[in-house]
């Protein structure tokens, strides 16, 4: 079939939500939309695949968070260069008042294992039920469950540390530098 | 397979995984559906838009043909943003 206009807007409207997800996997907004032009790249070159009648937001995360973890391993980054460079951008650009709470949090994310820190955006942020997440990440129901947990466990941690020394951008970056060690 | 190896450490013990108190989980949630309405408030940006115009265009120009060159031409896009 010829992809229609229709699935244009349809892809235009999923655009927020799989941005917010790719940003929060990636770590970095430049980076979280460069996965999300890929996605919509290969979703429309590869729409013949897709069964219509099935749900299109999970076919477009499943292809996103395939994409991640491919060029995750082409560059065998480690899960904490995602931190590792955005902590150089906060110190170099101190974020602006109401930003922090984001850039922190973002930050925070990055310090959890990538495949914890993808169950919790799944399913505690972008909607997904633990079925829907176990199939985006080819996974185990049981196995999201158990990565969710432990991500908002290690998530906790990390902002009760950093809650310790909240008193501005400085202490701020105290605290992430303390809870490295 | 440093990734792999990660995942699976990361999967241990599926039962014994901590679970949070409920009001903790609750801010927690808070915050992080916070985080995502903050992004998915933003408008579109311009790229993205300009994508879907290109591999539309693409699409109608080759309808009938394979798409195999629609994701190259779109790639092209990558660079002039």
């Amino acid at each position: 079939m010829t992809v229609s206009s229709e699935l244009r807007q349809q892809l235009l409207d999923l655009i927020p939500s799989l941005r917010a997800f790719a940003m929060s996997l990636a770590g970095d907004s430049e980076r979280g939309d460069d996965l999300v032009q890929e996605t919509l790249v290969k979703a429309w070159s590869n729409f013949k695949s897709f069964q219509e009648g099935t749900n299109l937001r999970a076919w477009l995360f499943t292809i996103l968070r395939n994409e991640f973890y491919s060029q995750m391993r082409k560059k065998g980054r480690e899960v904490e260069d995602v931190d590792g460079a955005y902590a150089e951008r906060l110190s170099t650009h101190a974020p602006q008042f109401g930003q922090v709470e984001l850039e922190e949090l973002r930050r925070l994310l990055g310090r959890i294992p990538a495949d914890q820190r993808e169950a919790l955006l799944l399913v505690g942020a972008s909607g997904f039920s633990y079925e829907e997440a176990a199939d985006i990440c080819g996974c185990a129901i049981g196995t999201i469950k158990s990565r969710v947990n432990r991500a908002r466990a290690r998530l906790a941690e990390l902002l009760e540390l950093e809650s310790e020394a909240e008193f501005g951008p400085d202490q701020v970056n105290e605290a992430a530098v303390s809870a490295a060690r | 397979m440093k990734h792999g190896e990660a995942m699976a450490d990361s999967d241990n013990d599926p039962l014994e995984a901590p679970k949070l108190e409920p009001a903790a989980q609750t801010v927690l949630g808070r915050e992080l559906r916070h985080m995502y309405h903050q992004i998915v408030s933003e408008p579109v940006p311009d790229r993205f838009v300009h994508l879907l115009d290109q591999l539309e265009q693409a699409e109608g120009r080759r309808s009938g043909d394979t798409d195999s060159g629609s994701s190259s031409q779109a790639r092209n896009t990558k660079t002039d943003r």
